[in-house]
């Protein structure tokens, strides 16, 4: 059992290659049940990052270790799914063929969050009337919340969210922030990319290259 | 590798038991790839027919290309009149069987163009352009209909002419790589070439394999490989991923153009052209009429018996290179495609001598051996629809479905998503199969329904009132087919 000052998360030395484009060495540690923002210019390789720590993206070198595991670590590699991560990434993607409701449950199987809980967290993100729907009946800023309802259905320790911001207005954004301050109480952890510099959360800033 | 990895690579099961052990078995049992030095003066003596065949699928990959890169950049970016019925007809060339193409096209063109030296050639290219067209358009169109939304969208701000230019500007990249899919599945291309006189190196591997030098039909077979290695070579680097959604402007801000509805009402004649031939010469005398009626009812009952066979081949070959895709195995997905690219005689000889031996009697009179090897000749066929398939779902959806076990991501989420390519893909592969002569020729048990292979020899004899029936009665089909393939394409082309 993971206690509260335990890391969730450590990224050592990570270098990441994007193209010809060089990311890193990046190193930071994240505390289970606690948030950490990544910021920096456009460009300067936070989706990156987070695609890495979620095995989507190739890493050049260094360690990542979630909930105290090695995840990557030279020849060591595990996939996305074996990682305990649940993951939202910057382009939308819902999956257009099951309704809202089916993709958060396809994804609560494993430990996730139950039938009633999902609907609180739906009425949470002002979604709960709209959750049988499929993703095509949805606007910008209800389709980027519904992609974090399902996101915070799974059963992972660790939530990776590439700037869930993006599409919301303040209402939105309020509303997405009550729902990842009780995913914390919850204990679990969030790693975050934001644009924007954020004073309430712990930050780690990227510089270019 | 991992042990998962190796698990992962079941789909390879048909073609490994169907063409790669048999092939090998029959080799090193035959010893006929031993002469090294007598195997090379014969296939320098077949150097003339390499040479045409590479010509002759050069030339028809190419203007086919370039005809279904016009086809698919009108129905794509313009809305007029019965556009989903100039679809169908655009595709229907392809789902007709290539004995009755031929029969029609020769009858249009007249058998004396297609005799004189030089034009015997023409004869096979413009068959072959005929043939293989509507593909290269359903597979533009495809390509088209992935555009994201946004990129669609603006496109539909410029000048139709301009905006039609800047769409086929688009589909260049993807019209090559459709030339190099084509040009792989023409080069085996034996049937059509035949009709107009040309020998290409598979009807001479075929011929060398059953009549002649069985020796030299395998070292050409091996020389063949070297064009088609070439263009896996130059293709293979074009097989990577890429971000893509689906549009879903659907036909609204679309320019409608007058020229344009000609052009296309046009490109329907050879079809039109091709079933009114077929059913002119399929109408019986009066007193025939009561033969003809039996005639026809028997085609259509030997037809509807084949079918399921035809779907069941096809879509183990659809699926199996689906899930190669899916799973990224790109060199598995080459060794899938190698019997597609080979004659079809050769996995079939391999096949029947390999198992001779082994197999019980009571498999002599099912169709077993000639769906294994129709199964291996369809893996390119698979293998292009399993790239296309992963290609159409947009990145950020396949990755979300990689955080779930890999089972329910694939099934639960990538399949139903692939569903819009696969099933066309299918319909493609009923279509071949439905068409293939030479495994039917060597593998058939005796009284299997073979339409195709009824029409080839109604054909050689010239019996044409009888072969234009079961012709009429596939066409029926192909058009019927050619819908499903039209419907997930339709959102651009109305």
């Amino acid at each position: 059992m993971m206690q509260a000052n335990d890391p969730a998360l450590e990224v050592v030395d990570l270098i990441v290659t994007r193209g010809s484009h060089s990311i890193g060495p990046v190193s930071f540690q994240l505390s289970v049940a606690n948030q950490l923002a990544l910021t920096g210019r456009n460009g300067a390789g936070k989706s990156s990052v987070l695609q890495a720590i979620a095995g989507l993206l190739p890493v050049t070198s260094g360690s990542i270790k979630i909930g105290g595991q090695s995840v990557f670590c030279g020849s060591l590699e595990r996939e996305p799914w074996q990682r305990g991560i649940d993951w939202l990434g910057q382009e939308r993607g819902l999956w257009p063929h099951l309704s809202i409701e089916a993709q958060c449950q396809l994804v609560a199987r494993d430990g996730g969050k139950t039938s009633g809980q999902i609907k609180a967290l739906a009425q949470l993100l002002d979604i709960g009337d709209r959750i049988d729907r499929l993703p095509v009946a949805l606007s910008g800023g209800e389709a980027q919340r519904a992609e974090l309802l399902r996101t915070v259905s799974g059963g992972g320790g660790l939530l990776l969210l590439d700037e869930p911001f993006s599409a919301q207005n303040q209402d939105g954004c309020q509303r997405i922030e009550t729902v990842l301050d009780q995913e914390c109480q919850a204990g679990r952890s969030i790693l975050l990319a934001l644009h924007q510099v954020d004073s309430e959360r712990e930050t780690v800033a990227l510089e270019e290259g | 590798m991992k042990k998962r990895h190796i698990g992962d690579l079941w789909p390879l099961i048909p073609v490994l038991f169907g063409f790669y052990i048999p092939i090998s078995y029959v080799a090193i049992q035959d010893g006929l790839l031993g002469s090294t030095g007598s195997g090379a003066a014969q296939i320098g003596s077949s150097v003339a027919v390499m040479v045409v065949t590479l010509r002759v699928a050069i030339s028809a990959a190419l203007l086919a290309t370039l005809l279904g890169l016009l086809d698919a950049v009108f129905l794509a970016g313009t809305r007029g009149p019965a556009r989903a019925f100039i679809a169908v007809m655009l595709l229907a060339t392809f789902l007709i069987p290539p004995a009755a193409l031929a029969s029609a096209v020769q009858a249009v063109l007249g058998s004396s163009t297609l005799r004189a030296t030089v034009r015997d050639e023409t004869g096979a290219v413009v068959m072959l352009v005929v043939r293989w067209a509507p593909i290269a358009c359903a597979m533009l169109l495809g390509a088209a209909a992935m555009w994201p939304a946004e990129q669609e969208r603006a496109l539909r701000g410029l000048s139709p002419w301009l905006a039609l230019l800047t769409r086929a500007r688009c589909l260049v990249p993807q019209a090559l790589r459709c030339a190099g899919v084509l040009l792989l599945l023409l080069i085996p291309a034996s049937e059509l070439p035949s009709y107009a006189g040309v020998e290409t190196i598979s009807q001479r591997v075929h011929a060398r394999l059953t009549v002649g030098d069985v020796a030299e039909g395998w070292q050409l077979a091996l020389a063949m490989l070297i064009p088609v290695v070439v263009t896996l070579f130059f293709l293979t680097p074009q097989l990577q991923e890429s971000a893509r959604s689906q549009s879903g402007g659907g036909s609204q801000g679309l320019p409608r153009l007058g020229r344009v509805d000609l052009l296309l009402a046009i490109r329907t004649a050879p079809a039109l052209a091709l079933i009114i031939i077929l059913a002119i010469t399929a109408w019986p005398r009066a007193s025939e009429l009561a033969t003809a009626g039996s005639e026809l009812l028997s085609s259509f009952s030997g037809i509807l018996i084949e079918v399921p066979r035809a779907f069941l081949i096809s879509s183990i070959a659809v699926i199996c290179g689906w899930r190669l895709a899916d799973g990224g195995y790109r060199w598995a997905l080459l060794v899938l495609c190698l019997p597609t690219v080979l004659p079809g005689s050769l996995g079939a000889l391999a096949l029947l001598e390999a198992t001779r031996s082994i197999t019980p009697p009571v498999f002599d009179d099912l169709p077993l051996l000639l769906s294994l090897t129709q199964i291996c000749k369809l893996g390119a066929v698979g293998a292009a629809a399993g790239f296309v398939a992963v290609r159409v779902i947009p990145v950020a959806e396949r990755n979300s479905s990689r955080f779930l076990t890999p089972a329910r991501g694939r099934w639960r989420v990538r399949f139903p998503r692939a569903l819009p390519v696969l099933l066309p893909a299918v319909v493609v592969g009923i279509a071949l199969v439905m068409g293939e002569v030479e495994a039917t020729l060597l593998l058939a048990p005796p009284g299997h329904p073979a339409p195709a292979l009824e029409l080839h020899q109604l054909l050689h004899f010239r019996n044409d009132e009888q072969a234009a029936r079961i012709a009429l009665v596939l066409a029926m089909l192909g058009a019927l087919l050619a819908t499903v393939v039209v419907a997930p394409l339709s959102r651009k082309g109305k």
